[in-house]
């Protein structure tokens, strides 16, 4: 019972004038508890979100979706979530990236990268777009909630004119809570809080499914790399908390495929490798005119890709879930 | 037909490989026997494949294993490939200098370019992370691994995170290049670093910083007994960098509009770096630095000495050099055993930008490490150090060797040990103890994690200060830096007065290596008063590394220090030459009422004056616009302030179209002779039609040649304009009079003025700097080149004329083709051509066997050609193209070929054409020098600045021309040409054409007549050949006179050898001195001095002078 009743104090911190918002987070807190406490895993009331037949998930974000395409347990787990749906997953998470794409950019300003995810976007062309920010601009705290805010609303009106997909807010993970160990993050507990329900009223606002991801993970005390950034052991243990988060559900035992999840891990590095190649300004930069004929080799990732999806799909090639 | 088809369908695989009869030896052996040692020293095999392969970074660890990082993936990975290079632990188990074990530590990296074994495990930088790699049970296998930093940018692999150093403060220390942008979470708010730099990295807290910005490819890095950084850059060439904390080096315009040079301009590219350190090694040799020029396979030595608070640094004779293509030394480390390694990334080609990703020279399998011992020294001795007590490990903190104080420093700080303060402290007692001693203390608490600022100051400032030398006390303040941009200034636990007292101090100290560390520290603190109290270091000598720290400070915190001098906060009161440095540069667009009110309040002296009014005109707005007429107008200040006012205001009209109220005000102006120049062009620029007689009479009576009043005339447009310039042009007023009125009416209408223009080019005899203008002026237009080459159209041009505008129309960056095809037939040149690859294949064949460097060094210095006077080769040379100092030994000879007929094919990094589209539609290009938020600064390929308002561009886009003109080598006969390639391909090889930083004076003034001298570069060999120089007559006599000077650091006798000058009178600051043995000797006072040549007609000379001292340097500008 600890756990719901810290998040409420904090909460009513945040927003002590905003009481219908108050009530609606201690709603969904105790159905959460509620649902944890008769160990209902299978069924949730209303699912944040539903993949559909052969869908394509772009995680859009910065460090934290980013880590992932290396262990790989957050797709794993959302993968064996939707199993038998033949969904796919691009993470085009950027370290230190923010809804400006600060990251995304190269030789030019910030508007260069933004211009490219907008053209990868329309590439890609994403059925969903599961976006993770706040975790970098939330070290501006209050200052700086605003400008976030309206670089975030600039960046889903790009993704709604470029993509036809559904939008799912996630909140962004915690920093650690522990300030002797980390000093510097002493107000990033407040300020962490303030960016997740700053949107969370985005989505609302938007309309757009939101997944409170920060809610699940913020009273667990986790390893983490640096304060900020997590271990692969942590994200063993925040895929479950993803999956929730979207309110679906999975059986633990089945993420113990390691098979299943290597293959995704092939699968992440050969697409990083077709999305961020390196020697970009060589392939397609200001010196493309020396290398850029080898440029053709970075399309031809994509069959390999698409090979190693087969066999995830394939691995799910039983009675229960028919390989359609 | 057939024929010619078949050669055209050959696969361009098979074509790269022309040269692969040039390929090497890969037997160690035939390696070993291309290497030439220093004197004492000899070179042993420790490892080859299979035991190594493609090694980038070494690194020895505690145990005395060398850990390497190596990759068979770079430069690119192929589809489908994995992603499975290692990192490899070699070990010489028996101790007899060469490898006998190797352990593959951890697999699946890809293109790991950094390694530091520490802290039970390793350090590695693979691609856009920085990963710590555990080895938990110590058998030298990695288990696992855990991502500590990412988003690195990979937009060049040779440019990635590389370069992993442990420093003797406790940190981390990596590099990335010039390409590179890096996005990086930490607990302290994400980090960018958008372009190059070196990253300070302190893994217990995870602080991320950038210790240093820019080097176009910064590679060695290492760290003198004061804990000074030193770096060396594997694309700039200028030596040995010393690296101060917000030092900053040739980088991205946008990164700082200011940079330091390198201690050594005109090296090579070099990349790893060591500092000699320990018993194995003589005496003379501790302290010096050895890097790699990998381009030359060669090992270089500098020796390093004080200067102010910087250093200078002197290159020595080579420790190694091969002549085997493949030996490329990459890392340079001192062993365990005090013997230095070589990492030999062996390859006999380097580089990718240039040579292509899949070309199949490329060597993925070879690599190798050498081992250097000297001759008859024992070697260091190896320690144990998980074996020792902690009394034992301090004691090691006095070993002679580096490496064993730093793994003692580490261990120490592994053992957690609960009392080390009291511990240190208990130590610090001694009062006889060394300098480093103490220094080495100050390191081990601070690399064991404490950060008691009030512990540091009692047990080691407070200590030092009877300390006769300054640089522990430097070593102090950059750990003061340290906790102080860490926890606050309220870790000194002191109040606000004791706190600006005692940075006061550190300003004030006598030694001026603290005196930059202090302004580092300032600037970190950040607030109005440490701006204050950082410039109080003006009131002692002053250096470039002090200016520059200065200035940094003075810059960025510009929007914190300037608000608060003018609410009063501040007032750097008796202190006007810091009020002066702060205000030039700061970097605000609204300080211009400020600098008003200083210049009103008349505080300061007329040259700083001058200076507070270029900024005022560049950041000047409407309202104070109007204050600063008025001033200009004001009789009761000086002709030249007036005169200085009139000039931002055209600054002002010129950036930001801002002009007065009532102008007319100005006309009385054109008639004093103070202001009259910059009147004459603000009455056009603000068309004050009422200035338009007094305008034509000065034009119609004046004797200047480029005349400004035709331009005003111009800009006041309109009938009367055009009539009076028609009527002023005339055939018989001289032809720089005919240009600058054909200028005139190009900006009054240059459809008009192209046919008059094309008539005027055609009939002059030579090209001038006139009919050059006249040229540019068509090109600066959106549409003047399409007017000229409409004008050109059935004109003969004389083929000078035609030359001068091919070179000018090349390389303007704009659509020129109709253009330089209409030059081309008006002045009847050969049109350009490339090769073919069968016609490239035969040509290489010809100038391996026929080519001659010797003639090809005299093609290389014809005038016409222009080579010389954009390319350095070594320490001289022009600055606007690469330094082919080794261009010879990087570059295969097709790319040279190809460089030479078609400049933009290939373009050198850093070398890249900016095109800058001005918001009135002219465009501008060149090499992008400089650029901040007040301006863009393009190097044209005469090496002249051209200063383009930054509120004027609207659009700046780097294109893939070159600067070096097309057609250059047009007039070559073909033995000419494989003459002059023969020579740049043999430019940095081991033999006649390599530069050798030996004192040779280089740079000399050649006299044209009595008084008036032009610049003139010795040969490559350093000799001067008397046919460049000009016959003078001297007191009545046909005689050559040549002149050249170099800087002396201390007072002492100089000694210069002169070879080949027999009959020459030879002067040293004027006197007459007589040769001896070759040489002459003088005592001298440090400073600059002068050496004469007098040299009477008819001679057979060709003279060479060189310095053989230490303490001399030539002076190369």
């Amino acid at each position: 019972m600890k756990v719901p009743a810290r998040a409420l104090r904090s909460m009513s911190m945040e927003h002590p004038h905003n009481i219908p918002i108050l009530i609606l987070h201690r709603m969904r807190h105790l159905f959460a508890l509620l649902a944890l406490l008769i160990g209902c895993q299978t069924t949730q009331a209303v699912p944040v979100w539903e993949a559909k037949e052969n869908e394509l998930v772009a995680l859009l974000g910065d460090t934290f979706w980013e880590r992932d395409y290396h262990g790989a347990a957050i797709e794993t787990a959302l993968t064996v979530a939707t199993a038998g749906k033949k969904v796919r997953f691009r993470n085009l998470g950027w370290s230190g990236d923010t809804p400006r794409c600060e990251s995304r950019s190269y030789f030019g300003p910030p508007r260069e990268g933004f211009d490219r995810l907008k053209q990868q976007l329309a590439e890609i062309k994403p059925t969903t777009v599961m976006i993770c920010y706040g975790a970098v601009d939330s070290f501006t705290g209050e200052a700086g909630l605003a400008s976030f805010l309206q670089a975030y609303r600039e960046m889903l009106q790009m993704i709604r004119e470029t993509t036809q997909a559904n939008i799912v807010l996630f909140s962004p993970p915690p920093a650690s809570r522990d300030t002797k160990r980390w000093p510097s993050l002493a107000a990033q507990s407040a300020q962490r809080e303030m960016y997740a329900r700053a949107i969370e009223k985005l989505a609302t606002e938007e309309k757009l499914a939101f997944a409170d991801l920060h809610a699940l993970m913020k009273d667990q005390a986790w390893s983490t790399v640096n304060g900020v950034t997590f271990t692969q052991q942590d994200y063993k243990q925040i895929a479950p908390l993803v999956v929730r988060s979207l309110g679906l559900s999975i059986d633990p035992a089945t993420l113990a495929q390691p098979s299943l999840r290597e293959t995704i891990i092939a699968k992440n590095q050969l697409f990083f490798q077709r999305w961020r190649p390196q020697n970009e300004i060589y392939l397609f930069g200001s010196r493309k005119h020396e290398q850029g004929n080898n440029g053709v080799e970075i399309p031809q990732f994509d069959p390999l890709i698409a090979e190693k999806e087969a066999l995830i799909f394939s691995s799910f090639a039983n009675p229960n879930t028919p390989d359609q | 037909m057939k024929f010619f088809l078949a050669l055209l369908l050959i696969p361009s695989s098979l074509w790269a490989q022309r040269n692969l009869t040039q390929i090497p030896s890969t037997n160690p052996n035939d390696q070993l026997a291309s290497f030439k040692v220093a004197d004492g020293f000899e070179i042993s095999l420790f490892a080859s494949e299979p035991m190594v392969h493609k090694p980038i970074q070494m690194a020895w660890d505690a145990r005395g294993r060398l850990w390497v990082a190596s990759s068979a993936i770079y430069p690119q990975i192929r589809p489908g490939q994995t992603q499975n290079d290692q990192i490899l632990v070699l070990e010489d188990t028996d101790e007899d200098g060469k490898a006998d074990k190797r352990t593959v530590f951890y697999e699946g990296l890809f293109i790991p370019t950094g390694i530091w074994p520490q802290d039970g495990g390793a350090y590695v930088a693979n691609s856009t992370e920085l990963w710590f790699i555990h080895d938990r049970d110590q058998d030298g296998k990695g288990e696992s691994h855990e991502v500590l930093l990412s988003g690195f940018g990979t937009e060049d692999t040779h440019h990635i995170l590389h370069g992993i150093k442990g420093g003797p403060d406790g940190n981390l220390y990596f590099n990335q290049s010039v390409y590179i942008h890096s996005h990086i979470e930490t607990p302290f708010g994400v980090r960018r670093l958008m372009g190059s730099g070196i990253w300070q990295f302190q893994p217990q807290t995870g602080r991320l910083e950038v210790f240093t910005l820019g080097q176009i490819n910064p590679w060695g890095h290492v760290f003198d007994n004061w804990g000074q950084s030193f770096t060396t850059d594997g694309a700039y060439g200028e030596g040995i960098n010393y690296a101060f904390p917000g030092a900053t080096f040739r980088c991205l315009p946008d990164q700082l509009p200011r940079i330091l040079k390198g201690m050594n301009p005109g090296q090579p590219k070099q990349c790893g770096l060591e500092v000699i350190s320990g018993r194995h090694f003589p005496d003379e040799w501790q302290g010096n630095m050895i890097t790699c020029d990998f381009r030359g396979h060669r090992v270089n030595r500098f020796s390093l000495g004080d200067e102010k608070s910087g250093y200078r640094s002197q290159q020595l004779a080579d420790l190694v050099s091969s002549s085997h293509g493949s030996f490329r030394p990459v890392d340079v480390n001192m062993g365990p055993d005090g013997a230095l390694y070589l990492a030999d990334w062996y390859n006999p080609i380097i580089q990718h930008g240039e040579v292509d990703f899949r070309d199949p020279r490329r060597d993925q399998v070879h690599g190798r490490i050498w081992r250097i011992t000297a001759k008859n020294r024992p070697l260091s001795p190896r320690v144990n150090f998980a074996k020792l007590s902690v009394d034992d490990l301090f004691k090691q903190l006095q070993a002679p060797e580096q490496s064993t104080r730093y793994w003692a420093k580490q261990e120490i700080k592994s053992r957690k040990l609960p009392k080390l303060k009291e511990a240190v402290a208990s130590l610090m007692k001694n009062d006889d103890l060394s300098d480093t001693l103490r220094c080495e203390y100050l390191w081990a608490a601070q690399t064991a994690g404490i950060e008691d600022f009030v512990w540091f100051r009692s047990q080691f400032w407070d200590r030092a200060q009877a300390a006769a030398d300054g640089k522990l006390r430097a070593a102090i303040v950059r750990t003061f830096h340290q906790l102080i941009r860490n926890q606050g200034t309220m870790v000194m636990a002191v109040d606000d007065a004791n706190r600006d007292a005692f940075f006061l101090t550190l300003c004030r100290d006598p030694h001026p290596r603290v005196r930059l560390e202090a302004v580092n520290l300032m600037r970190t603190v950040a607030t109005p008063r440490a701006i204050e109290i950082a410039t109080t270091v003006l009131a002692q000598e002053m250096d470039e590394n002090l200016d520059f720290a200065l200035w940094r400070s003075c810059y960025e915190q510009s929007s914190t220090w300037l608000p608060a001098f003018q609410s009063g906060q501040i007032s750097f009161t008796e202190n006007s030459q810091g009020l002066l440095f702060a205000l030039k540069a700061a970097n605000q667009s609204n300080a211009a009422a400020l600098l008003l009110d200083v210049v009103e309040k008349n505080q300061l002296a007329p040259e700083q004056l001058a200076e507070l009014m270029k900024i005022i005109g560049s950041t000047i707005d409407q309202a104070n616009l109007n204050r600063l007429f008025i001033l200009a107008l004001d009789a009761k200040h000086s002709p030249a302030l007036r005169a200085q006012a009139l000039q931002a205001m055209m600054t002002a009209q010129q950036q930001r179209g801002l002009i007065p109220e009532q102008t007319e005000r100005l006309i009385p102006l054109l008639d004093d002779s103070a202001t009259a120049n910059a009147a004459i062009e603000l009455a056009g620029l603000w068309k004050i039609e009422a200035a338009r007689a007094k305008l034509e009479s000065l034009a119609s009576f004046s004797n200047s040649s480029s005349d400004t009043s035709l331009l005003s005339i111009a800009r006041l447009g309109g009938p009367a304009s055009e009539a009076f310039l028609n009527h002023h042009l005339k055939p018989s007023l001289s032809p720089e009079k005919q240009a600058s009125t054909l200028q005139a009416m190009i900006l009054l209408d240059p459809a008009k003025a192209a046919p008059r223009s094309a008539d005027f080019l055609s009939t002059l005899k030579a090209e001038s700097p006139a009919s050059g203008a006249l040229i540019q002026a068509f090109l600066s237009l959106k549409e003047g080149p399409a007017l000229l080459t409409n004008a050109l159209t059935g004109k003969k041009l004389p083929p000078a004329i035609a030359s001068q505008a091919l070179q000018k129309a090349s390389a303007s960056g704009g659509d020129t083709k109709a253009l330089i095809d209409a030059i081309t037939v008006a002045g009847g040149l050969t049109p350009i051509t490339s090769m073919t690859e069968a016609e490239m294949r035969t040509w290489i064949e010809e100038i391996n066997k026929s080519g001659n460097a010797a003639r090809g060094e005299a093609i290389y210095r014809r005038m016409e050609l222009q080579c010389i006077a954009c390319h350095a080769i070594g320490p001289v040379g022009g600055i606007v193209g690469p330094n082919l100092v080794s261009i010879g030994s990087s570059a295969p000879m097709d790319y040279i070929i190809d460089s030479l007929l078609e400049p933009a094919k290939k373009i050198k990094e850093g070398y890249a054409t900016a095109m800058i589209t001005t918001k009135d539609g002219a465009t501008h290009t060149g090499f992008l020098a400089r650029e901040d938020q007040r301006e863009v600064v393009l190097r044209d390929n005469a090496g002249k600045m051209q200063t383009i308002p930054a509120a004027q561009v609207s659009k700046k886009e780097v294109i893939p021309v070159s600067l070096m003109p097309a057609g250059l080598t047009h007039s070559l006969r073909r033995d000419e040409l494989a003459d002059l390639v023969k020579f740049l391909t043999e430019l940095g090889k081991d033999g006649a054409y390599k530069v050798q930083e030996d004192g040779t004076l280089r740079h000399w003034q050649s006299f044209q007549n009595e008084t008036q001298s032009l610049p003139l570069t010795t040969w490559v060999d350093g000799s001067i050949e008397l046919k460049e120089v000009p016959v003078i007559q001297l007191l009545g006599k046909p005689k050559r006179k040549l002149e050249s000077a170099f800087e002396l650091s201390k007072d002492g006798t100089v000694t210069l050898a002169i070879e080949g000058a027999d009959n020459a009178r030879i002067e040293l600051n004027g006197q007459e001195l007589f040769v001896k043995e070759g040489k002459i000797s003088q005592p001298l006072k440090a400073g600059r001095h002068s050496v004469r040549l007098l040299i009477p007609e008819p001679s057979n000379a060709r003279p060479h002078v060189r310095l053989l001292d230490a303490t001399a340097k030539p002076i190369h500008e």
